[in-house]
């Protein structure tokens, strides 16, 4: 074809067919009819609503679209704190109704003995401290009691101290465990006599005196209100030789159950690996990809083991938001100023997607935990395996190398509904009694989802916690 | 028209108020576009009714890389439009005939008449005709678009396009051309 006939004689520099029909098209375009241009004035970018009914149109569109989503997850919030009420209120009622029934001593002899030594050693003579010490432990476990009175100090000089469940070993000053009575109270309970060990090397005065200060505090620390959170601690029995005593039973405490709740923050960090062919490049997603943070809360039933072992399931409620942060820059042909019908233009095109993507899901978790330490804190490590099933799904991501899928329903997005994961969190106790602990836990979780059929990769993710929670035992 | 991105995302969650919102924006823009393309304007409020039900089904699918959201809903209605009066023309036997002689509409003429006459007066075109004309010429597509629109070729689209505005030269006058251009400046 030659150009010059068809651009008119005008010198165009036309290098392709494309370039040259965009030429005739301008053309068209300045060497309009007058009908065109008074068309085009007429209705290019005109707007009117003549001749329909907006507000009935609408009803007829808004009947075809899918319902608004309703915010069902509400009760989700209510059930979790009326749970730990229940139990609470129910733990409280419970262990302030039970009785505490005092363990007896079987034989006629050994009361009367008992009772002969207990008069004859709770009352510590003050006056004469400087000269002899009686040193009774057995007789000065109270724990079948509210409360133990000791005598100290001859008749006119008496003070009344009482206290609950700790011994206090006037000459060592330390706390004795229930523990140790108990294990006094068997010797007790046997066929060997009980000893009454007095001794008879001086004492000092100021030694003594100390004895009481801290035999004071102790009653005093003892007397302060418990705290009602914490329940009343149902720890184990001990045997007593009080003669006030009539139950010849005692009841070993119930190590059975114990109930933990757990409240804390989860990251989830997605990982993706490249499986033969697939629809975007995995380092594309990842670093698409970042983790914003989200909450778990956790309800569990615990059952100890023997030695320092204990199984837990429960179930774990969770919900994440991540960040889909994505540009793409390409070299493209455009619209000068974006606007159809005028020229077309080399152009370098950028397109950013910014997008908070939500995750929520429930998880039952099987358990398995090893705890040592003290008394009071105890640390230890807790591992397991849990099945996953994702409540809802809604953001968006890659579909391709360059397209944007947005999808918000379970069944609909990038992620499986069910998954299994593993974990392995240590964990850090302060034991607060037999019955009341809390912990701080961390965890690091490691979950599977498959090879995604969204992605066509391979699909895992990590997530880190870290969790504060209540034990109690019933 | 300036429609945001964050009212597409709201849309996108299914929120009934940025849908409406959408709505009372494009409606009447997109019912010019449909008064255009429809030969029966009794079908305009279902039409209308199914764009946007189209639109706001598929919006996910909408890629600003690919084009600007009011050329993405014009093809959308325009589809609309040209399956309705495929299904009409299918159900109709009577055949379009084209007046033989017409009388002559000069600019005057034509600057006095109404959106509606003129419209009328347009739609004697032969109907492929006038789709790649109303295509090209206010809506502003390329051939090529227009050819993936229509199911046709790109030389086809070129050619009903001269055609179009060859039966706008043959039914008025080149005679007032100059003196249209003239009133108007």
């Amino acid at each position: 074809m030659d150009q010059e006939k068809i651009t008119g004689g005008v010198p165009f520099p036309v290098s392709s067919n494309h370039e040259l029909a965009h030429v005739l098209d301008e053309r068209i375009v300045k060497d309009m009819h007058y009908f065109e241009e008074e068309y085009q004035r007429r209705f290019k970018d005109a707007e009117s609503t003549e001749g329909i009914n907006p507000d009935q149109l609408w009803e007829g569109i808004a009947e075809e679209l899918e319902p608004e989503p309703t915010r069902r997850f509400v009760w989700w919030w209510l059930l979790i704190p009326l749970l730990l009420l229940g139990v609470s209120v129910s733990l409280y009622y419970w262990n302030w109704s039970t009785s505490i029934e005092p363990a007896t001593i079987s034989t006629a002899k050994s009361n009367t003995e008992a009772q002969a030594n207990t008069e004859a050693i709770r009352s510590i003579d003050e006056s004469s401290l400087e000269n002899k010490t009686v040193v009774q432990r057995t007789e000065q476990i109270p724990v079948t009691e509210a409360h133990t009175t000791l005598s100290v100090g001859p008749q006119s000089r008496t003070k009344q101290f009482k206290y609950s469940t700790s011994l206090v070993d006037p000459l060592s000053q330390t706390f004795t465990t229930p523990e140790t009575a108990k294990h006094h109270n068997e010797l007790s309970l046997s066929e060997e006599p009980i000893n009454t060990e007095i001794l008879t090397t001086p004492v000092h005065k100021e030694e003594a005196q100390e004895n009481l200060m801290t035999t004071a505090a102790v009653a005093v620390v003892s007397s302060l209100p418990r705290l009602s959170f914490f329940p009343e601690c149902n720890a184990p029995e001990q045997g007593t030789s009080t003669i006030s005593s009539t139950n010849t039973s005692s009841t070993p405490a119930a190590k059975s159950i114990q109930l933990e709740v757990l409240a804390g923050t989860v990251q989830w960090h997605d990982r993706f690996s490249a499986d033969g062919a697939t629809n975007v490049e995995a380092s594309t997603l990842n670093d698409a990809k970042r983790a914003l943070g989200g909450y778990q809360l956790a309800v569990r039933l615990r059952k100890e083991l023997p030695g320092n072992w204990s199984a837990s399931t429960g179930l774990q409620l969770s919900q994440v938001y991540n960040i889909f942060d994505w540009t793409r820059n390409w070299d493209t042909l455009m619209y000068r100023d974006n606007i159809p019908g005028s020229d077309l233009i080399d152009a370098t095109a950028e397109r950013r997607v910014k997008h908070q993507n939500e995750l929520r899901w429930v998880q039952l978790p099987v358990l398995l935990a090893y705890e040592s330490g003290g008394e009071k804190w105890r640390f230890g490590v807790e591992t397991g395996l849990g099945l996953n099933y994702l409540l809802s799904q809604s953001g968006r991501t890659l579909q391709d190398e360059t397209t944007v899928l947005t999808f918000d329903k379970a069944s609909q997005g990038p992620y499986k509904r069910f998954f299994l994961s593993t974990q392995a969190s240590p964990f850090v106790g302060y034991q607060f009694n037999e019955c009341t602990s809390i912990r701080l836990q961390g965890g690091l979780h490691h979950q599977w989802h498959g090879r995604s059929a969204v992605y066509q990769l391979r699909h895992q993710s990590v997530l880190t916690t870290l969790s504060i929670g209540a034990r109690m035992r019933f | 028209m300036n429609i945001s991105i964050q009212l597409i995302e709201r849309c996108l969650s299914n929120d009934r108020t940025a849908q409406n919102s959408l709505y009372r924006q494009l409606l009447p823009y997109l019912n010019v576009v449909c008064t255009r393309y429809l030969y029966h304007q009794d079908q305009r409020q279902d039409v209308l009714q199914e764009t946007f039900i189209r639109i706001f089904r598929h919006l996910d699918q909408f890629d600003v890389q690919h084009a600007s959201f009011k050329t993405w809903v014009t093809k959308i209605a325009i589809n609309c439009c040209l399956k309705h009066n495929a299904k009409r023309e299918k159900r109709s036997t009577q055949e379009l005939i084209l007046p033989l002689h017409e009388s002559l509409i000069s600019p005057e003429v034509l600057r006095k008449m109404s959106n509606e006459d003129l419209m009328h007066w347009l739609r004697k075109m032969p109907p492929d005709y006038y789709q790649v004309f109303n295509l090209f010429m206010i809506d502003g597509f390329s051939h090529r678009e227009i050819a993936e629109l229509l199911g046709i070729d790109e030389a086809l689209s070129r050619q009903r396009l001269a055609r179009s505005r060859a039966w706008i030269k043959k039914k008025l006058p080149e005679e007032f051309r100059s003196r249209f251009r003239a009133t108007m400046n």
